[in-house]
């Protein structure tokens, strides 16, 4: 091996100090606290915004009463709380589950490649799920047809998002084992084979069957037309993919050694891998189903969260599930008001914010970015 | 706890040893790497194993651990089969400082060390006040507790090497195997690092298994040296036995003679100038 070049002792820190350094009860209560209290801000602030004015006090006092056991006077007409609790409060909802389940895939998968540049979509749930939407759009071009609540394209984008990285995954399997780095070029490869078969089905449809800016819009994400059912069907899918990536966050902790030294410290690598790439891949499915393909949130999320508060997945993970919930909350709002009455699609809007949010995270570090 | 218990076992069985390795056969591919090679460390001891570049070193070390599986023969840890250890288990028995920790993450020490109590922190659980505790001495027998909150990566070369011990130590385990722990340091921290671990080995009775490029280090630090040559152990002894001209020209192709170290007696080599013995060898570096 070659010799180590001399280090100064000192490297120059990285700007900006954690800001919950101790891992002390406070700085917990503190860290999750401010967080739920600004996601539920967030949640009734969002809610209050739409065409129809209703007040924000109006709003407030609506979900206040939808709360179980809870009475509030009647101060609303039956249409204003129809509105709120029927329609915008399950886009709202949504958002957040949306955002919730990418940030914690994101930092799911960062753990388990050992890799910043990693996001939810690296080995081919993105890829998966566009050629899967795009075969719902040929044939359903109505968007007749409902499963399960769902229309045709973002069911199938579920299954091609879940099929995709468990085809990449046994693909880059090998006596037994799988290298973090043959995952990535086998995701790589498939979702350039799969997106190459999907410009391809398109390229065959004459335009006027074929609703090319429905393909667009959606391969740009938006969580807009998700209501009460489609929210309940796939919160299940993000809650137990939370609480297995909970239960596995001290063995992927191990796993920032090395998988080698993970192995000496009694992790059991393969099992813990599949297991945590299988858990965040519901989660990034689910959020796919929900709002199709919302860039950039699984990435960003957890880099911020992690300057903030240290790379222990055990905190890392509810807080980037917390903050990355306010983030698409937000997001969607902004996607919906900007420039009403259109509406711009979310993954615009998170591209948006989070690439010159992410640039400045590498200039505040200053070439010595460690995630 | 576990410490207690772990003094208890050691004990009773203290004329088993920490390790033992017989008639290790492994394959490279088609290479044959080991061919029958057969060690032990006894607590108590550090253990060098000396020899040359691919000779099948850090192999061994893998075979302990499970990373690699051997083609036939026994690999014992606390005279027990390695496959029929529970890995977690196994983990507080064993414990690896890798020639240089690879940290993803913007680790503090303090964080790294608790990495070390894995094998006995259950899944949902937190780390207990002893799991704290345990980290704690582990850093302070290595001298990093004032270190506890800065990150990994502004240490230099021997403060990170020294965290990479005490995540070992916190593990509590009763034999720790080493590969090529000093390599990237400079002449006081090595000398710092062979100093703790000695007193390390002593205290706390472990079996260490070491290895060890620098033959001289490895003569001034360890009670043991292991010669492995052509897949198995070509000489085994104190440093005064295994150091001798005949074994350095077997096993590294070069001539060497020995002095007496001034302090303590321990044989150093010193390479006779340009009289390399066999042609296809190249001398050790």
């Amino acid at each position: 091996m070659t010799t180590q070049l001399p280090l100064p002792r000192q490297l120059p820190r990285l700007a900006g100090r954690r800001l919950f350094a101790a891992p002390g009860l406070r700085s917990v209560v503190l860290l999750y606290g401010t967080g739920a209290l600004l996601l539920v801000l967030a949640i009734a602030g969002a809610t209050a915004v739409g065409s129809a004015s209703i007040s924000f006090g109006d709003t407030l006092r609506i979900l206040i009463d939808s709360l179980p056991l809870i009475e509030v006077d009647q101060t609303w007409t039956n249409a204003e709380a129809t509105i709120l609790r029927e329609i915008r409060l399950p886009r709202v909802v949504s958002a957040a589950l949306v955002g919730a389940a990418l940030s914690a895939s994101g930092v799911l998968f960062q753990g388990v490649f050992r890799n910043p540049l990693v996001d939810p979509f690296i080995i081919g749930a993105s890829s998966g799920a566009a050629f899967a939407a795009v075969i719902g759009f040929l044939i359903a071009p109505q968007a007749g047809f409902i499963i399960y609540g769902f229309s045709w394209v973002p069911a199938l984008a579920f299954v091609g998002s879940l099929v995709t990285v468990l085809l990449v995954y046994f693909l880059a399997r090998a006596d037994g084992r799988v290298a973090v780095t043959t995952l990535l070029l086998a995701g790589v490869a498939v979702g350039a084979f799969l997106t190459a078969a999907m410009s391809f089905l398109m390229l065959t449809q004459s335009d006027s069957q074929f609703r090319l800016g429905a393909i667009f819009s959606w391969l740009l994400g938006g969580v807009g037309t998700v209501g009460w059912d489609q929210f309940l069907l796939l919160g299940p899918f993000v809650g137990i993919g939370l609480l297995v990536a909970r239960a596995l966050a001290q063995p992927l902790n191990a796993m920032s050694l090395g998988e080698e030294h993970a192995h000496a410290l009694g992790v059991s690598v393969e099992r813990t891998k599949l297991v945590l790439i299988a858990a965040s891949s519901l989660m990034t499915a689910a959020a796919v189903a929900a709002a199709g393909l919302v860039a950039f949130v699984g990435l960003v999320t957890p880099h911020a969260v992690r300057l903030v508060i240290g790379p222990d997945h055990r905190r890392l993970l509810w807080a980037a599930t917390l903050y990355g919930a306010i983030f698409v909350v937000l997001a969607d709002l902004a996607a919906r008001t900007i420039l009403t009455p259109t509406e711009i699609p979310l993954g615009v809007i998170t591209g948006i914010v989070g690439g010159p949010f992410f640039l400045l995270l590498l200039r505040r570090a200053r070439g010595h970015y460690v995630f | 706890m576990s410490s207690s218990a772990l003094t208890t076992a050691t004990n009773a069985r203290s004329d088993t040893p920490a390790l033992s390795l017989s008639d290790i056969r492994f394959r490279y591919g088609r290479a044959a790497l080991l061919e029958g090679l057969s060690l032990h460390v006894s607590a108590g001891e550090i253990v060098g194993l000396l020899g040359r570049n691919g000779s099948g070193k850090t192999t061994a070390l893998r075979l302990v651990t499970g990373t690699l599986q051997p083609a036939s023969g026994v690999v014992q840890v606390a005279g027990r089969e390695r496959r029929a250890w529970r890995r977690r288990a196994l983990a507080r028995e064993l414990a690896l400082v890798p020639q240089e920790l690879q940290v993803a993450f913007d680790f503090t020490v303090e964080e790294l060390v608790r990495l070390g109590r894995a094998p006995h922190v259950g899944w949902l659980r937190g780390h207990t006040t002893a799991d704290l505790d345990a980290a704690r001495t582990a850093m302070r027998a290595v001298a990093i507790d004032d270190l506890a909150t800065r990150r990994y990566r502004d240490l230099s070369g021997g403060e990170k090497q020294r965290v990479a011990l005490a995540i070992a130590l916190a593990q509590e385990p009763s034999l720790l195997l080493l590969d090529e722990p000093t390599h990237n340091l400079d002449l006081a921290q090595q000398a710092l690092f062979f100093q703790t671990l000695e007193r390390l080995t002593h205290e706390r009775r472990l079996g260490v298994l070491a290895v060890i490029h620098d033959v001289n280090l490895a003569a001034l630090w360890c009670d043991r040296l292991l010669m492995l040559a052509d897949g198995r152990i070509l000489a085994d002894g104190t440093p005064e036995q295994v150091l001798t001209p005949d074994n350095l020209r077997r096993c590294y192709g070069v001539e060497a003679r020995l002095l007496p170290h001034p302090d303590n007696g321990r044989p150093q080599v010193f390479l006779s100038q340009g009289t390399h013995s066999h042609g296809q060898h190249s001398p050790a570096r």
